[in-house]
């Protein structure tokens, strides 16, 4: 089920639908709080959507359960 | 003449029946047992005596016994090649397959080969439509 939501998540933000996508992404961090993916791409749409705090959250937390792609993206926006 | 002697005594032990002791209903042929006796022999009426009437224990016969194949039960039907024990399940036709079942868990499969493809609208699709078909849907309870 997570992963139809999540991909689904993928795929609004990619059409630019990121609220959706925020959505999407939080039901999953709810299923399977443990995937760092969700966080990472939750915190893009929040960077996408201008918030910039709750990107740097969920990057913070997708960082500490192992996400490469989402510590340069703290590297970058956390300063 | 020594042999002369010989050949004489020889013959006259046979005679007095010196060397009696003979195996009857055995003679080396696998029985499991067979009669020893000894026999004494009256020339005048030809009457034979046993006077040692014992059973030789032999051991048993170490032959493989033959054991047919088992041969696989014949089913009514027409004989699915591979499935000679009838364990392949039958097609009933009071119990249709369902489409649905099939193609179920290929929903995800075509929403990335569509993500692949940038058809983001079509895969969004098929991903609301593997969603619906879960029976536990999430968006229901969390929001």
């Amino acid at each position: 089920m997570q992963n139809y939501i999540f991909f689904r998540g993928k795929a609004y933000l990619e059409i630019g639908d990121y609220i959706i996508a925020k959505r999407d992404f939080s039901t999953v961090t709810v299923l399977d709080p443990l995937f760092p993916d969700a966080y990472y791409f939750r915190g893009l749409a929040n960077l996408y959507l201008g918030d910039k705090k709750s990107a740097i959250e969920d990057f913070k937390m997708a960082t500490s359960l192992g996400d490469t792609l989402a510590e340069s993206f703290l590297l970058k926006y956390s300063n | 003449m020594k042999t002369f002697l010989t050949i004489s005594i020889i013959i006259f032990l046979f005679s007095i029946g010196a060397f009696p002791q003979r195996e009857n209903n055995t003679g080396g042929r696998g029985q499991e047992s067979g009669l020893k006796a000894r026999i004494e022999r009256k020339q005048g009426n030809k009457t034979i005596v046993n006077t040692n009437p014992e059973v030789i224990k032999r051991s048993p016969i170490l032959t493989n016994k033959y054991i047919p194949k088992r041969q696989p039960p014949k089913g009514p039907g027409i004989p699915i090649e591979g499935d000679d024990w009838n364990i392949c399940p039958k097609n009933n036709s009071a119990e249709p397959i369902l489409v649905d079942n099939v193609f179920k868990m290929s929903y995800l499969e075509l929403a990335l080969e569509n993500m692949e493809n940038e058809n983001f609208g079509t895969a969004i699709q098929f991903l609301n439509s593997a969603i619906e078909a879960e029976p536990f849907n999430a968006e229901l309870y969390f929001f």
